[in-house]
């Protein structure tokens, strides 16, 4: 603090060099950054993978897996099965079917209390098995989980997974060198089931209390370890794609992943990261736009915070979790059949039961470009650094010109005259701001997102009166309380705008919250720091009142489209656009509307049941924030000084 | 009691007469090499210091060599082996209660007649050095301590994870070149070795012998500083790495040597080459005064004796019975306020801990 207090200081030679050109050198440093994120996609600017933990010992263990027969005959009899419980589960043939087996089999029940809506009540049940290590002590286990889905389900099937399951556990049985328990977990309402069991396995709720009971549990074993999520589409498959983008952008350890890679070649299956093969061009150019592609997929996932399969839930727990999702073979060349797949879990069960501690050998912090190529978290900070740099620079030179301005000892060259009157009354620049309006200001905008935050339940129960769904009263609520807080600078202008100081202290605050939390946000999750970065940034500094008044209204305009809620709705229609480019813009527009609509209420309910960031963070940091900017833009100009003497 | 003793003694200073007188006659007529030898017991301390599954390999080095030296003749109540980890019965080995050394199989290294000394967390660089210096507890059992004296040759064998100027134990701790060269010199301080035969087999093995004052040491290491020391290969059915290079090729060369053979040490310390090792094979001999190459292997390895043979016949003839009671009265007289007892076989721990 010493630098930006000492009244001497920050009259040198830099910091003159500084203030003079600090919007170049913001410019520069925000390209700098941005290409230099980009660049690392390129395969000479990030790593390939490799094995850090030695106790996997990847691959080294011939594959015995022999029960593909059985699985087929499994799939069969769970196909007629399903076929008769065209909304449920086929609990008696599950819960026989490891019976059989003598696992430890049980059930788990889960309600669900739907949070908004008319507060339904939703029931689900899990089945899962136990294999107990027969030659140890039950303190650690494995889990193999399948999300079961009944033929009504919207997404594809997944009953060739849990044909393997049993096949695997047929085999497992009989098998004597388990050091950890395996757990065979079949779960119900996709990522609910695999939550709710979860949150009852180590007696912890996450969300909110009162919305998803995780019921009690009656077996048991050790603490889970790593989890794989298997979900196959079909008996014959053409690859398996490994997920591994968990909730909150959550990862898991990057040997986890290398393992479920390495595995796949191993027994010949086809693997993919982002359903991306590696490309293998020989125009560098052509080789570094699959790479970017494929990172900025992940990118993409990981800032939504939304886990994109069930393993995502694991990660919380500190168990490493991926999802292997097995495509459906079509065309020609040779399948992966049960026999390659039974093998490929084999391999890495086996693998994972060698493990003596948790997986922390390699990284938790990466983004992949590649299956096999990965950007480790020491190269992808600085381009954000370097992106968020601007902030705070601009910041110091305000803070720098500020105290030029009133102190005049250097005036600088290009603001002057109109400041010297005012040189005598502004001796000492500390009175020339008082703290407090822009304190109260500063409080009053996260006071706002606060009652935002806490809000949607009630505009629920008060859109119910109306007569209003969900969405529309979330919708309506918001959007009334945005245009509430576009007044606010009515206020809020008349006690900051009163000196040029208190206007660029305001701004200096904007910005540095802004720096603030973009780079806490990055700590979290890199990929919606950077996103948001890329955005915010340059929009950030653009927010400087001028005199021009049609350069006003743009940034006014810029700005309200900057909203979050503007920005959900822009990201949700772009995000309808690309999933489905071969629609009308008539129905895209009418796909578009209703995903709007859901992923509100998506993000609020995910915050209430998994406790998924992404809300509380759009409403109570980045809006307020907004807000902060908003009250900017309505201040005069910062060289204005005389006329607003004379307003006063 | 006393009359037994006096007994005993007479017996012993009549015999000792009669060899004193005959060696002088014979040792013209005796082969060399029963001279040459000038050890006159055998030790061997073999050390895993590494723990956990995925250093199986360390255990199947360890328990072969353990299992070749045994082989050759040395007695287990003089192999201190020192393992810190299970393997046999790890929950994750898929052959429960053996330990092989091989993808074949063939040999199982952890068959019948294993006496392991120090095991698990008992395995630390604490009890390692003073189980070499001595200095042990008074209590310590005997299979626990290293007994040798001033005739002993002492076989060294060290395996686990190690770096430069350091040996790894368990997941914890180090044993330092500067704290086992000191150890040795304690030993040899202390006459606790005549020759000593240092053999290790981790990667930088070369940095463990560097520092090595005393006298009489032959040392080799599979690997330079520097260097990696790599394993031989996957047994796929149990899924590890199943020994390392340097203990494979040492142990094929052992596998051809039986107690009576003439191969020598110098033979012994060109087993690995490089292509066959990868690592570069360290070995020092400027401590050791002697020609490795004259060194028979058994030296170290086996625990062959230096059996003296007396060529002409003896004849004891027997003392008529009054001559012998009054000799026995006579020395009575002499020894009187003398109480005799039995010289200690083996040094004792008491010498360590003055």
């Amino acid at each position: 603090m010493g630098l930006l207090t000492d009244p001497g200081a920050g009259h040198g030679r830099l910091t003159q060099l500084l203030v003079t050109y600090h919007n170049k050198l913001i410019i520069l440093l925000y390209i700098g950054g941005v290409l230099w994120f980009m660049i690392l996609a390129h395969k000479h600017f990030n790593a390939g993978t490799y094995f850090s933990e030695n106790a996997l010992l990847p691959g080294l263990v011939k594959g015995e897996f022999d029960e593909d027969a059985i699985a087929k005959v499994y799939q069969s009899e769970l196909l007629d099965e399903a076929a008769k419980y065209p909304n449920g589960v086929p609990y008696s043939w599950l819960i026989a079917k490891f019976r059989q087996l003598n696992l430890d089999t049980y059930t788990h029940n889960f309600t669900l209390t739907y949070p908004l809506g008319l507060g339904n009540k939703f029931t689900g049940k899990n089945v899962y098995a136990i294999l107990r290590a027969p030659r140890s002590s039950s303190t650690e286990a494995l889990v193999l989980s399948v999300p079961y889905r009944p033929p009504s389900s919207v997404n594809p099937g997944t009953a060739p997974s849990i044909a393997i399951m049993l096949a695997v556990a047929k085999f497992f049985r009989r098998q004597k060198y388990w050091a950890k328990d395996v757990i065979f977990l079949v779960t119900e309402h996709e990522q609910l089931g695999v939550q709710a069991w979860l949150e009852a396995y180590h007696k912890v709720t996450c969300g909110r209390s009162g919305v998803l009971d995780h019921g009690d549990m009656m077996g048991r074993g050790g603490a889970i370890q790593a989890a794989i999520n298997l979900e196959l589409h079909a008996e014959k498959i053409g690859h398996i794609d490994v997920k591994i983008e968990g909730l909150n952008g959550q990862l898991p350890n990057l040997d986890l992943v290398n393992l479920v890679h390495r595995m796949c070649s191993k027994e010949g299956v086809k693997h993919t990261f982002k359903n991306r093969e590696s490309g293998n061009y020989r125009d560098w150019y052509r080789e570094w736009l699959h790479s970017f592609k494929t990172l900025m997929a992940m990118v993409a996932t990981q800032a939504s915070g939304v886990p994109n399969g069930n393993h995502g839930l694991f990660h919380r727990f500190g168990i490493e979790a991926v999802t292997l999702e097995g495509f459906e073979k079509k065309g020609k060349g040779s399948p992966a059949l049960y026999f390659q797949v039974g093998r490929v879990l084999e391999g890495l069960f086996r693998s994972l039961n060698n493990l003596l501690e948790r997986f922390h050998q390699s990284y938790f912090f990466y983004l992949l470009p590649a299956a096999d190529r990965f950007i480790s978290i020491g190269m992808y900070m600085p381009p954000l650094g370097l992106i968020c740099a601007g902030l705070v620079i601009k910041a110091f030179a305000l803070w720098l010109k500020m105290q030029e301005d009133s102190t005049k000892k250097q005036p600088a060259e290009n603001e002057d005259t109109e400041e010297d009157k005012s040189k005598l009354s502004n001796q000492d620049s500390t009175n020339n701001f008082s703290l407090v309006p822009v304190g109260v200001t500063v409080l009053a905008a996260h006071s706002v997102s606060i009652v935002m935050l806490s809000s949607p339940q009630k505009l629920n129960a008060l859109g119910l009166k109306f007569g209003l769904s969900t969405p529309l009263a979330l919708y309506a609520g918001y959007f009334i309380m945005t245009l509430l807080m576009s007044i606010l600078p009515l206020f809020a202008c008349r006690h900051i705008g009163r000196t040029v100081e208190s206007r660029s202290i305001f701004n200096i605050v904007a910005l540095l919250e802004l720096a603030t939390i973009l780079l806490c946000t990055s700590m979290q999750n890199f990929s919606l720091a950077l996103l948001s970065a890329v955005v915010y940034v340059p929009s950030g500094l653009l927010m400087v009142p001028t005199q021009n008044r049609i350069l006003t209204i743009l940034q006014k305009i810029l700005w309200v489209f900057l909203h979050p809620l503007w920005l959900l709705i822009i990201v949700v229609l772009f995000h309808t656009t690309l999933t489905f480019p071969d629609e009308s813009v008539l129905v895209l527009s009418e796909m578009g509307m209703r995903a709007v609509l859901k992923a509100l209420v998506f993000a609020v309910v995910d915050s209430y049941i998994y406790a998924n960031w992404l809300f509380p963070v759009a409403t109570a940091i980045l809006l307020p924030n907004w807000i902060l900017f908003w009250i900017v833009l309505h201040n005069s100009p910062y060289q204005e000084k005389k006329e607003e003497k004379n307003e006063d | 009691m006393k009359n037994m003793t006096y007994g005993v003694a007479n017996i012993l200073v009549i015999l000792i007469l009669m060899l004193v007188s005959s060696i002088s006659s014979i040792h013209r007529s005796l082969p060399e090499d029963f001279l040459q030898a000038g050890h006159t017991n055998n030790w061997a301390v073999l050390v895993d210091t590494s723990r956990f599954w995925f250093n199986y390999r360390h255990v199947a080095n360890v328990l072969s060599i353990y299992r070749s030296v045994k082989r050759l003749g040395i007695p287990d109540s003089q192999i201190i082996l020192i393992i810190a980890d299970d393997m046999a019965c790890n929950p994750r080995n898929p052959r429960p209660a053996t330990v092989f050394n091989n993808a074949n199989q063939h040999i199982n290294v952890y068959g019948d007649d294993v006496e392991v000394d120090y095991r698990g967390y008992e395995v630390t660089v604490e009890n390692f050095v003073r189980l070499l210096t001595g200095r042990l507890p008074p209590g310590t059992p005997r299979s626990k301590q290293l007994l040798t004296d001033e005739g002993s040759n002492v076989l060294v064998y060290l395996t686990g994870h190690g770096g430069d100027g350091f040996l790894k134990f368990q997941d914890s701790e180090e044993v330092t070149s500067q704290e086992l060269a000191d150890a040795v010199e304690q030993m040899w301080q202390k006459r606790r070795y005549h020759e000593m035969f240092f053999m290790i087999d981790t990667c930088q093995g070369a940095s463990l012998y560097e520092k090595f004052y005393s006298p009489n040491i032959l040392a080799v290491a599979s690997s330079l500083v520097g260097e990696d020391s790599l394993s031989h290969h996957v047994d796929p059915a149990i899924g590890v790495y199943i020994i390392d290079r340097y203990t494979y090729y040492a142990l094929d060369f052992l596998e051809r040597v039986e107690p009576d053979s003439t191969k020598t040490m110098g033979e012994f310390l060109s087993v690995c080459p490089k292509r066959a090792c990868i690592s570069t094979v360290g070995v020092r001999k400027d401590l050791f005064p002697r020609d490795p190459h004259k060194v028979p292997i058994t030296d170290f390895f086996g625990s062959l004796r230096p059996v003296e043979l007396t060529l002409s016949g003896l004849n004891v003839t027997a003392m008529s019975r009054t001559q012998n009671q009054s000799r026995r009265e006579e020395l009575k007289r002499k020894v009187s306020d003398r109480s005799l007892q039995y010289a200690k076989q083996f040094p004792t721990s008491k010498l360590g801990s003055s």
